[in-house]
């Protein structure tokens, strides 16, 4: 079965897109990395601009899933080390939104994009730093249960 | 990001990958403009764009697109000049801007002190983007006393404006994006060419 971004030698609209959406939302502050076997990635460099965390630099990773885009982008910060017992599975992907949500406020396969995974990630890292400081976590939220969703 | 002396650093380097590029770009101006690269004579050996984010020190566009969300630009050149015993050194140099519809849109006329071997000249001046509607590919042109010495052309890259709003504001496709994409399965593009900007960017801040 062909890999949902195509081939090196052609690629599918659907990458095309997501580079395009990509560039037009970030300009280059990420850049799509290719490796040989595994799945395709975005890799950038983000400044959360908030007083008293111990670094604003954030290095965020919007993976696509072999799946993809019937699986949403996964999203990581790859530094600092985060880690959070609020919305967080081990492997640190972050946990986004909730699939019970249903496509028009969650992952749409059909319009969602890896720049609507990088928003929602970037949102995260701000609510993490919050909920560090405040002990509130901004916004609706849903605990992660031990068997993570599509895991 | 570059600094500006990083940037002139880099033309100090041996050759590199990074170096071939603008060479190839260099000669592809002179071409245009009928002239010959020669190893011999007065030549060019780079050309391009100094980029600038409000407050920043500048990027290099020589094949990548320029972003649209950048607050000026000044063009440059590497000039090679030839032993030229007699010569004063002096040399006028001009650098035009125009845009897609041949409109000028910038220009910088100046005399330089130009020594034997590498110049790396920019224009004193800069063409400031606020407000200024880019639209499709624009060009460089670069005289010496009235005779043209190159003619670079270079492309934008939206960052924001129109290609965002292809996207909603949380980079969902919108109808329209997703009829384009699906017309744009009938034309093939290699993994390389689609990242070719990202890898030449790459390329330029590794220099």
């Amino acid at each position: 079965m062909p890999a949902w971004w195509g081939t090196r030698q052609n690629v599918s609209p659907r990458l095309r897109l997501e580079v395009e959406a990509m560039r037009a939302a970030f300009g280059d502050t990420f850049r799509l990395v290719v490796p040989q076997w595994a799945p395709l990635y975005w890799l950038g460099g983000v400044d959360i601009n908030m007083r008293g965390i111990p670094q604003r630099e954030h290095t965020i990773k919007i993976l696509y899933p072999n799946e993809y885009p019937h699986r949403p982008a996964e999203a990581y910060v790859q530094s600092p080390r985060i880690y959070s017992e609020k919305h967080q599975f081990e492997d640190g992907q972050l946990c986004l939104f909730n699939p019970k949500d249903g496509t028009t406020y969650g992952w749409n396969p059909s319009t969602s994009t890896a720049v609507t995974v990088a928003g929602w990630g970037i949102q995260w890292i701000y609510a993490y730093y919050t909920w560090r400081s405040t002990g509130v976590w901004p916004g609706a939220e849903e605990r992660v249960r031990s068997q993570p969703y599509e895991k | 990001m570059q600094t500006f002396n990083a940037i002139l650093q880099w033309f100090l380097q041996p050759p590199s990958q990074n170096e071939k590029v603008a060479r190839e770009v260099a000669e592809a101006a002179m071409r245009r403009v009928h002239r010959k690269w020669n190893r011999a004579s007065l030549r060019i050996e780079d050309i391009g764009l100094l980029v600038y984010h409000s407050g920043s020190e500048p990027k290099i566009c020589r094949v990548t697109k320029v972003p649209t969300d950048a607050s000026h630009i000044r063009p440059f050149i590497v000039l090679h000049q030839p032993p030229m015993p007699r010569a004063s050194g002096l040399g006028r140099l001009q650098f035009v801007l125009r845009d897609y519809a041949g409109e000028i849109r910038y220009r910088s006329l100046a005399t330089y002190q130009l020594k034997t071997g590498k110049n790396f000249i920019t224009s004193q001046t800069w063409l400031p983007l606020e407000d200024v509607s880019v639209g499709a590919t624009w060009t460089l042109e670069v005289d010496m006393s009235s005779t043209p010495l190159a003619l670079h052309a270079f492309g934008w890259m939206e960052v924001g404006g129109l290609m965002r709003t292809q996207f909603d504001g949380d980079g969902e496709m919108g109808k329209r994006t997703m009829q384009s994409m699906k017309l744009r399965g009938l034309d093939p593009l290699s993994l390389d060419d689609l990242l070719a900007a990202q890898n030449a960017q790459s390329a330029d801040d590794d220099a």
